[in-house]
């Protein structure tokens, strides 16, 4: 069931705030919670649903074990820790990776495994609780209902953000709903489906309809059309989610911090899938020692967190390619790059590192890298032509979209947001509630006419 | 090791090998289950009747498949059935794409059943058939199903299995 199914929006979002009222205390809350996301997710099928409680009672247990060693049995302890996170990546690397590399090593047929949803987002919460407990960051959950909400909330579960255990674990315990988060809350959940349903479902189409281009300004809309897409796509997702986890008084933490507005490659990932990056930061960079070791060892340490980043996302080379390009940029930008970067104006900066971030998403959005390298060589003029008619006519038809993407994707719109609740307080508030409204209204005659598309972030 | 530590350590473990047991199971079918395959059906057909003598075997009407096997059409994403006319012909061969895993298990009870009746329809007076419909092939796969009795059926069967 996704965030802009109207079952959702009109059905089962409204019961569950409803019911959730009727919750006494913090424990029959959570309870309560509990069932309905794991309703949410049993809804997509069975099977998934089975993967989400082995790995939930998988943790559980091994959480419980990892705390009952003592100093004394280190070496136990660290088998125990390596083999119950080594569980959590095969069950990982068994529906993502095997197919496609078997088939590509092996040249054998596929098997048929669906990956559940969301498995990406989930592993990772679950590897960070037993990384946490391990780490003595946070004591051991005893209660296997607080536990399972951590792991299966619906807000959060399908496509993040990926909430570290010891920064969720207090709200488990104590959260309050208050007014301001109610309202905010409702501001950022119509913020997200507006920027799913008005920017990245009809950028969507113009990518779809530049599919093929071979001219230099065709390639440039698709790519300028993807790096939209994806970012009012997943953003708006992460919105919607951070909206809804208000409603229930969880705090999740922000994933997306207008990303395209960064002015370098470091800055970017600070503002790009948050929680991806600070997961890879806490578990596996500063483990390895992270920048507090020789130039060596920071260079290895830089590549591994990368070429992990990109194969987080997938399974196909180009994603493994294109988490090296950004592990290759950093260390670019570490080393000489700054310096250079300094002497640039700041908006020439921010152009920069834009189009740094639009090249990388090449490699995203191509089925092979040899595809990939030749988009790119189109964008640098090595094309068919300069234009055709495809891309004349899609420059025609989409060229306010993508003008009004570029304005949006920037801070302005919260900017002009807060000047108005500043300036006109009470009547700046309601002036702003009848806007996002008016487009909520107008999502959902999109969504009726069914030109909505599927979440991009689903697929990792 | 105290006790109740000992107890929970049992109980956690215990735990453990559950999950394994639990993934193991929804896994293992998934490596004995026959795979998907995304030739198209016009090439599967094409490769699978290769090198047959199609005597036998004139291509039938798809809504024939209702009378014959008792299955809805609109289960089916495609449908190749080829048998003749004579009722005392016992060869007969039915391919089919499908997307639904129910659609494979309506094929299976219908196909078993019409092998059933041609037995006991042909038992006591036509022993030749009789045999052709005890030999006859069922082979299932995720989205693709084949059926075939006759001389032949062997043969076909290793053309469709290398046609997916």
């Amino acid at each position: 069931m996704a965030f802009t199914n109207l079952f959702f929006i009109f059905g089962y979002l409204p019961l569950t705030l409803i019911g959730y009222q009727f919750c006494k205390n913090q424990k029959i809350k959570n309870i309560f919670l509990l069932i309905v996301s794991w309703l949410f997710y049993a809804w997509a099928g069975l099977p998934g649903f089975l993967i989400l409680l082995i790995t939930t009672l998988w943790i559980f247990a091994c959480g419980k074990q990892i705390d009952l060693m003592d100093q004394k049995q280190h070496k136990k302890k660290s088998w125990l820790v390596g083999g119950s996170i080594a569980f959590l990546v095969l069950i990982l690397f068994v529906y993502k990776y095997l197919n496609v590399w078997i088939n590509g090593l092996f040249g054998l047929a596929p098997l048929n495994l669906i990956m559940p949803l969301g498995l990406s987002f989930y592993i990772f919460s679950a590897i960070s609780y037993l990384a946490d407990v391990a780490m003595k960051k946070t004591p051991v959950q005893k209660n296997f209902l607080d536990l399972a909400l951590y792991i299966a909330f619906f807000a959060k579960l399908t496509m993040g953000p990926i909430s570290e255990y010891r920064e969720f674990k207090n709200q488990l315990e104590n959260r309050k709903l208050t007014s301001a988060n109610l309202s905010q809350g409702t501001l950022l959940f119509f913020k997200g489906l507006v920027k799913k349903v008005i920017f990245a479902d009809q950028l969507a189409l113009m990518f779809a309809s530049l599919q093929g281009e071979t001219s230099v300004v065709g390639v440039w809309l698709l790519s300028l059309s993807y790096t939209f897409q994806l970012y009012f796509d997943f953003s708006g997702y992460s919105d919607m989610a951070i909206g809804i986890g208000k409603w229930f008084g969880f705090e999740i933490p922000k994933n997306f911090d207008h990303p395209y507005v960064a002015d370098s490659v470091q800055n970017f990932w600070r503002r790009w899938h948050i929680s991806l990056s600070t997961w890879f930061r806490d578990y596996v960079y500063i483990p390895l020692g992270g920048s507090r070791v020789d130039k060596n060892k920071f260079i290895r340490n830089i590549l591994v967190v990368w070429l992990l980043t990109g194969i987080w996302h997938g399974a196909n080379m180009t994603y493994i390619l294109w988490g090296l390009y950004y592990g290759v940029l950093l260390l670019i930008e570490r080393f000489y790059g700054k310096k250079i970067l300094e002497r640039l104006p700041h908006t020439v900066r921010i152009v920069l590192i834009f189009f740094i971030a639009n090249f990388g998403w090449v490699f995203f959005f191509s089925p092979t890298y040899a595809e990939a390298f030749r988009l790119l060589g189109c964008m640098f003029g090595i094309a068919e032509s300069f234009v055709n008619s495809q891309a004349l006519f899609g420059l025609s038809q989409y060229l306010g979209l993508l003008l009004a993407s570029f304005v949006f994707a920037t801070p302005v719109v919260d900017l002009v947001q807060d000047r108005i609740f500043a300036l006109w307080k009470q009547k700046g508030v309601v002036l702003v509630s009848v806007v996002y409204i008016l487009l909520f209204v107008a999502c959902i005659g999109m969504l009726v006419s069914s030109t909505s598309q599927i979440f991009l972030y689903n697929a990792f | 090791m105290a006790k109740s530590e000992r107890q929970q350590t049992i109980f956690n473990v215990g735990i453990m090998v559950i999950c394994v047991v639990a993934f193991l199971n929804v896994l293992v079918p998934v490596f004995i289950k026959k795979p998907k395959s995304d030739t198209p059906f016009d090439q599967v057909t094409e490769k699978t009747l290769e090198g047959i003598d199609m005597t036998n075997y004139p291509s039938q009407d798809i809504q024939s498949v209702r009378r014959f096997f008792q299955l809805d059409p609109q289960h089916f994403d495609q449908i190749g059935f080829y048998r003749t006319n004579d009722a005392m012909s016992a060869d007969e061969l039915l391919i089919v794409q499908f997307s639904d895993p129910k659609s494979a298990d309506q094929f299976k009870n219908s196909v078993e059943k019409r092998i059933q009746d041609q037995i006991d329809v042909y038992s006591g007076y036509a022993p030749e058939q009789e045999d052709t419909m005890k030999k006859a092939i069922i082979d299932i796969y995720q989205n693709y199903a084949l059926y075939v009795s006759g001389p032949q059926a062997d043969r076909i069967e290793q053309n469709f299995i290398n046609a997916l």
